[in-house]
Parts: C-alpha cells; structure tokens; sequence
C-alpha cells in the first residue's frame, strides 16, 4: 500500500465517494489520497464513472454520498469556480477551447480570473506568457486557437490550466486522438509540471503511457475502486488483467 | 492603409483606437441638425434610441448568449420613473435618468437567483417579469393605470427637438463607449467564455453567475436610462406606449441583424433596418409585421453572424488573399471550424 | 372552490396536450420553439376552417387539422431549424420566434385577424350537477378526448420503433447516430409529432373558447408555464403541469381577475427559482 510510506498529508483525499444517477449509481464508495507532487493514473474501461469522478471532484455535480477534502478542506458542493480558486483543475474530454479566441486569449481568460492572493503575486499577463512559454506556444499566440493541430491545441488546454495556478491537474483522456510525436510531448510537459510540484490525476486510455508517468494506479470499474498500487504491481493483479488490461499487456510486462 | 487593414486594426487594436472611431462617428452625425428638417430629426432621435436599446440588450444576449425577452421592461420602467418622477415630483431630467436607470438596474438585480438556471429558463422569466410589470403598472393608480379619466401621463417636452437630437446622440455615444471599454475588460472575456462553454468557464475559474449579474445590470441600466429621457421627447407615457412586445422584438432583431456579440452589429442592424422599416411602412403596410418576421427567419437561417459577419469574413478573405501563409509550424492539419453547441 | 377545481382540470387537459409537444421538442432536439403557440392557434384556425367552409364532420376536421399542422411543424424543422440548432441556442429562439410571425401573419391574411370558434351540435344533455357545480358535458368529452390523445402519445412514444428512436435521440444524441439512427429524419418525425399533438390542441380548443392569430404567444408561454411545472423533459410530468396549470390560471382569474398573469407568473418564477427541475422533472443536465 502506497499509503505505508511516511508520506506528508494528502493533497487530496476521496473517500467513500458515491454518486447516483436518477437509479442508476456511478460511483459506488471509491476512495483514494493523492499527495503532493504525485502523479496519480486512473484507469478503467469505458463507463467505469472516470469522468463522473472528475465531474464531482471539479463541482460539476455534487456528490451523493462520500467526503471530497482537498488540502485538508472540505470541497464537496462547492462550485466548480471555488475548487478551481483553492487550487485543482481539469481538462475536459472532448477539446474545449473557447471558439474564435486567440491562443493567448484562451491562456489569458484562465489568468485574469486567479483568486486575488496570487494575483497580487504576479501579473496575469505575466501569468499567460509562463503558462505559454512552458507549453512552447509563444510563437503562435495570436492564432485563433480552434485552427491549430490537435496536439498544440492540446497544449494550448495544459497552458491554460497551469495559468489558474493549479496545486492539481486532472486531466482526461488528453492523449486521445494525437499521434506519437504529439503525445510523447504532451507526456514531456506533464513530466515538467510534476518536477514544478504539480500533482497530476491522469486519465487515459493508453495503458503505457498511464504506467509510465504514474507514482501510483487507480483502477476503478463499474463505479468501484477495483485495484490501487505501484504500476508495475497493479498490471500484474489478476483481476485487473481480467478486467481491463488484457492478456497482451501482462505478456509484454 | 487601406480600408481593409484599418478596419481591422481597429478591430484588434487598443480600446482607444475603438473609442476614437466612434467619437469620429458621433461628430459627423452631429453635423445632421444643419441639413435636416425636423421630420428627419424626429427619426434620427428613434434610430439613436434603437441603436443604444439593441446595443444594450447585445451585451447580455450577443456577449453574454443569455437572451432576455423582456428587455422591453427596464425601457418601460425607466419610461415611467421618467413620467412619474417629472409629472408628479417635479424632478428635472438629469435627475430621473439616474433614477430610472437604478430603477433598472435594480430590477435586474432581482434575477441573480434564475441566472444559476440554463439559459432558456432566463429567457422565458425575463418575458414572464415583463408581463407581471405590464399587468401591475396597468391596475396600480400610483403609476395612473386605473383611473378612468386620466390614463397615462402627460408630459411638457422640456428640450427643444435639436436639444433631444444631441441629448440622445449623446447617450447612444455613452452606451456604445461603455460596451468597448465593458467587452475588453476582465467582464468580456468572463462574458465570451461564458457564452462559448459556460462549464468550461467555470471549471477554469470564472465566477459566472457573479458576472452574469453584473452584465444583466448594466445591460438594463441603459434601457431605463433611456426610457426616463425617452418621456418627455414621446410628451404621453401609457402601459400601451412603453410596454409594447415589439419594443423588445426591436432590440433582439436590430442585434441580431446587425450582429449579435458584435459591438458594431446593433448600430449596422439599427441603421439597415431603419431603411428597410421606411420603404416598407411606406409601401407595403399590410405586410409589414410578416417583412419583418421573414427577415428574421432569413438571416437567422442563412446568416447566423449578421451583417456584421459577413463584413468581417469579407475582410478576412482580403487579408488572408494578401499573405497566405499565417503559420508554417502546423502542417497537415485544416482548420476546424465545425460550429460547436455552447 | 370545486368550481375552480373541475372547470380547471377540464380546460387542463387541452393545456397538457399543446405542452406534450414543447416538451418533446426540448427534450430531443434541444431547441425551445417560439412557434409552438403559432401551431396550436393553426391548428384550431385549419380545424375550423375544414369544418365551416367544406363542412367536414367534425372529426374529420380535427384530424385533418392536427395532421396539417404536424406537417407544417415538419417543414419547420426540414427548411429552418434543421439549419440553425447546433449553432448557439439563442439564434434558434429568435430563429423560431421569426418563424412564429411569419406564420401568424400569413394565418392573418389568409383568414383574418378575428376571433373564431366552433359550435358543434352535439345533441348531448348541457351537462350535470356534480355536488354543487354544474359540469357541462360537453368539456368533460373534450377533457377525455384529450386524454385518449396523450394516451396514444404516450404509446406512440413507448412501443413504436419511431417513439424508440425518439427517445434514443433524446437520452443520447452520439450512441443513437452510433446504432444507425438518422438524426435529421427523426428530428423531423419529432417536430410532426409535436406539431399534431398542438395541432389537436388547438382543434379542441376552438369548440370551446374563440381562437385568433394573435394568441400564439400566450400558447408558447402556456406550454413552457405547464412544463416548468410539471418538469422538463418528462411526459407525465407535462400532463400533470397541464392540469395543475388549468386549475391555477382559471384560479387566478376566477378570484382576482384583474392580476390573474401576475399571479400565474409569480408561480412560475417561484418554481423557476425554488423547484427548476419541475414536480416530477429530473435534476439539471451538465451542460447547457
């Protein structure tokens, strides 16, 4: 168990998590800690309630059942603006960026709403020019951002979350749809910002890349937390195998 | 420079160079009183008033994507307090332009509560509030709705008609600057977001409701400003003369035509359908309601943008037919541009 | 007090079946459509129409009424609405608001401003003492006609393969174009559904009160006052905010006549603010 390690208190802690849909229950008592500067992989098949967990950790929906605490405080019910104030932040599935804005302008709108406190600390468009030269997106700031390759755009998202100020990203499925090169660039960057101190929740499909970047695995299925561990011990857990990974994975471990 | 160039470096320039075109603009219409005759003035001054109810309904409903169809409320609010303030505490004009926009403003205040709600729901209690104003105001003797002999109020015109004409030119040229300087402050782009993905907006940080709000505000503070000063130039304020749908359906089509979530899409769409408004009051008064819905079908089905659009992708063809190649670093990849539900 | 209550619950009825079709088209196309209220006032006007200058029996009429105003609803949809409602949701309120002129002033100048309605001759008794109140007769067979009508809808909907696309499209849009369902056909099957449902609203409407052109607005704002009570989205809960909204309205302007909108209003906005989701309404969806 991950948590046997003297670890200093969690970033973010869920616990008992349950959320229902009209009869239909979505997350049923899931629970994990994410510490400070960790990486942590959510994995899943399609359906298991990834996306409903980022849902109800970011206040999209309010919680059923279950306690959210993020650094120490209760966030379960806020709104999806407080949680992004105290400090965690997502990227969305489907590419979000605001249509007919300008790459800077998509970083930029992330900046100017930072709570007052860090506001006062640096300018937000000092915060857009860090968040863009992190992310190698300086040269095309003035782009309309819906016209850029999939991966910039992609980048263009992971830019626009670091300019919040984040203490975690959540990202989901960012990887989906790129090809090699823009992924391992993408997987580049998320590397940085764990080196800044930035813990990561990292949904995605691709199973290598989730047991590359991550400290520790989750894998939930139909709602409940199924396995936890390091990644090389989760991807030899029978159930896990059974259930999502396959044989040809355990094979090529 | 040409056209082409200078339109759009006003376009993405600094807020002054914006302000400093529409100054530019007033000045050349203010010229209007040497070569018009009265019948002409008594127009401009309903085409001013247009313009700056449609430029301040753009704000919630073009910029914002929250479309109110009650507008017509704060401008009958503000009419009243105009009426009312005037007729029977004797305030002077300044005076019940600032009260009816506060009157307005507070109106809108009230409807921080249904903002938490989609926006169709804004839509229809936007209309509901209007209609509960109109029933109230019509039965309550306070504002002479009951009464059986003196129905409405009567006002003395306090400007002579030039003074209306600058009065009004004046005003159109605050609402318009306030709405440059309000889409390029920290409210625009809360505002954009908001329009374009309000779940986004408020995953990255964007307390929305809180500028809702503060939009919707400002969006009727001008209308009820509008309507104080409006009294006196109408000299008869009834339920009937201010409360009118069409009031309402002007600002929304004018936008519309012009451009919604454009600032210059009101005042094209306000000066266009003035024109077409002429002929067809002119010529074909039977159909002139159908002109108009037909013309609201038409370019909300060919022409979702407005007029303004189709300037702005006239300029865009130019520019980009002038340099071809905007970035070299994203090869294989074509443009997006599949319109996305907000 | 049972007055209000039986007179309500029968004018209910009709309210139930014009919101059927609101609703549905909010439910599976996303869209809410300003011109409702234009099709429940064609369809009464068409119905009429069949009947006074043809003379079709009645019941042809108010078929042939609701079906013509489903294909108008159908039409709607295939030229204008098909076009505009992936853009944003505003542009499809005024789109449809548009639409709403253009058919009410074409009804206009085709069949007049004025107010018209249809006596029929039915040979039934003038009705019956319930109690205290009178009940007229022949509102109670219209009030089970209406009934029988959202019974049918409601199997058109649950046990055909056109009802389970339908509701494919409506609970998701993606897996039902996924399983080979085509989204433009049943947006348009959706939209003539709509339409025949106001359609018949408005042909049961016209034997019972006057029916003009200029009251397609207050049919609109009707239909979304019955599902903000009863509850987006749902089709009982629109049979249930039609008859709770019958007995409101005629409520209201049964006690206080002269602020009758004011009160039904003041209703509504407390839903809106205190219940959104309506009596029997889901929770909000995510996105807008």
């Amino acid at each position: 168990m991950a948590t046997a390690s003297p670890l200093p208190a969690p970033l973010l802690r869920v616990e008992n998590l349950s959320k229902v849909f009209g009869g239909v229950t979505a997350l049923n008592g899931v629970g994990f800690d994410v510490h400070p500067g960790e990486v942590v992989g959510l994995i899943g098949p399609n359906g298991a309630g990834k996306t409903t967990l980022f849902n109800v950790i970011s206040g999209l929906l309010p919680p059923s059942g279950g306690t959210i605490a993020f650094c120490g405080r209760s966030i379960g019910g806020l709104r999806p603006d407080e949680i992004c104030a105290l400090g965690a932040v997502r990227t969305f599935q489907s590419a979000s960026l605001l249509s007919g804005m300008t790459v800077w302008d998509n970083v930029h709108v992330a900046s100017l709403f930072r709570p007052a406190e860090r506001a006062r600390v640096e300018s937000a468009a000092a915060c857009t020019r860090r968040a863009l030269a992190f992310c190698g997106l300086e040269d095309c700031r003035d782009e309309i951002a819906e016209t850029l390759s999939i991966g910039d755009q992609k980048r263009v998202e992971i830019a626009r979350a670091m300019a919040t100020g984040p203490k975690l990203l959540m990202t989901d499925e960012i990887l989906a749809g790129l090809n090699a090169a823009d992924s391992e660039g993408i997987l580049h960057m998320l590397q940085g910002l764990k080196r800044e101190g930035i813990s990561i929740i990292f949904v995605e499909h691709d199973v290598r890349s989730v047991m590359r970047l991550s400290d520790r695995v989750v894998v939930i299925a139909q709602g409940r937390k199924l396995a936890e561990g390091e990644p090389d011990a989760v991807a030899r857990m029978p159930e896990v195998i059974s259930v999502y990974l396959g044989g040809r994975y355990a094979q090529g471990v | 420079m040409n056209f082409v160039s200078m339109a759009y470096a006003i376009r993405t320039g600094p807020v002054r160079n914006q302000l400093l075109c529409l100054a530019v603009f007033l000045l050349v219409v203010a010229l209007c009183p040497l070569v018009m005759n009265d019948y002409w003035l008594r127009l401009m001054v309903f085409v001013f008033v247009n313009i700056g109810l449609a430029s301040s309904w753009n704000l919630i409903g073009g910029f914002g994507g929250y479309a109110s169809f009650g507008h017509g409320v704060f401008f009958g609010v503000g009419a009243f307090a105009g009426a009312v303030g005037m007729v029977r505490f004797g305030l002077p004009l300044p005076a019940v332009m600032v009260i009816g926009g506060a009157l307005s403003a507070a109106l809108a205040a009230l409807f921080v509560p249904v903002f938490r709600q989609k926006g169709l729901y804004f839509a229809l209690s936007t209309l509901a509030v209007m209609l509960v104003f109109e029933t109230v105001l019509q039965r309550w003797t306070f504002t002479r709705g009951l009464r059986s002999y003196d129905l409405g109020w009567t006002l003395a015109p306090s400007l002579p008609l030039e003074g209306f004409f600058y009065l009004f030119l004046g005003l159109l040229g605050l609402i318009v600057g306030s709405i440059i300087v309000v889409v390029r402050s920290k409210i625009g782009y809360a505002l954009h977001a908001i329009r374009k993905d309000e779940v986004l907006a408020s995953s990255i940080g964007v307390r929305t409701t809180k500028y809702k709000a503060i939009t919707f505000m400002i969006s009727a503070a001008w209308p009820g400003v509008l309507g104080a000063a409006f009294a006196p130039f109408l000299a008869y304020v009834s339920v009937q003369s201010v409360f009118d749908v069409s009031i309402t359906l002007n600002m929304i089509l004018i936008t519309i035509f012009g451009g919604a979530g454009t600032v210059i899409g009101p005042i094209v769409g306000g000066i266009a359908l003035s024109i077409i408004d002429q002929i067809a009051w002119g010529n074909f008064l039977e159909y002139h309601r159908l002109i108009y819905g037909a013309l609201i079908v038409a370019i909300t089905t060919l022409h979702p943008g407005g007029l303004a659009s189709v300037f702005w992708g006239w300029v865009e063809r130019r520019r980009s037919a002038a340099k071809p190649v905007p970035r070299p670093s994203a090869p294989g990849h074509p443009p997006t541009s599949a319109p996305r539900r907000a | 007090m049972e007055d209000v209550l039986v007179y309500g619950l029968l004018r209910g009825g009709i309210y139930a079946l014009a919101a059927f079709g609101f609703s549905l088209v909010l439910g599976v196309i996303g869209i809410v459509n300003f011109a409702h209220g234009a099709l429940v006032v064609f369809g009464g006007l068409l119905t009429q129409y069949l009947a006074v200058k043809f003379g079709v029996p009645y019941a042809a009429a108010m078929i042939g009424g609701a079906l013509g105003t489903g294909l108008l609803g159908a039409v709607i949809q295939r030229l204008f609405v098909a076009r505009t409602f992936t853009l944003e949701p505003l542009m499809v309120l005024v789109q449809t608001f548009g639409i709403a002129t253009v058919v009410t002033e074409l009804g206009t100048l085709g069949w007049g401003s004025e107010e018209r309605m249809l006596r029929l001759k039915t040979g039934l008794p003038p009705g019956f003492m319930l109690g205290d109140t009178f009940v007229p007769s022949f509102d109670l067979v219209v009030f089970a006609v209406s009934l029988v009508s959202a019974a049918v809808l409601f199997v058109v909907l649950g046990r055909t393969e056109f009802g389970r696309a339908i509701r494919a499209c409506r609970d998701n849009r993606e897996s039902a174009q996924l399983s080979g369902i085509n989204l433009g056909r049943t947006f348009e099957k959706t939209m003539f559904l709509s339409g025949t449902w106001a359609g018949l609203a408005g042909a049961m409407f016209v034997t019972l009160s006057p029916v003009a052109p200029y009251m397609h607005f207050s049919w609109t704002v009707d239909s979304f006052l019955v599902i903000t009570i009863g509850g987006l989205g749902s089709m009982l809960g629109a049979l249930v905010g039609g008859l709770v909204f019958g007995v409101l309205s005629f409520g209201a302007s049964f006690y206080a006549p002269t602020i009758a909108p004011a009160i039904t209003f003041g209703v509504l906005l407390v839903f809106l603010v205190f219940r959104p989701q309506g009596l029997l309404g889901a929770g909000p969806a995510i996105r807008k």
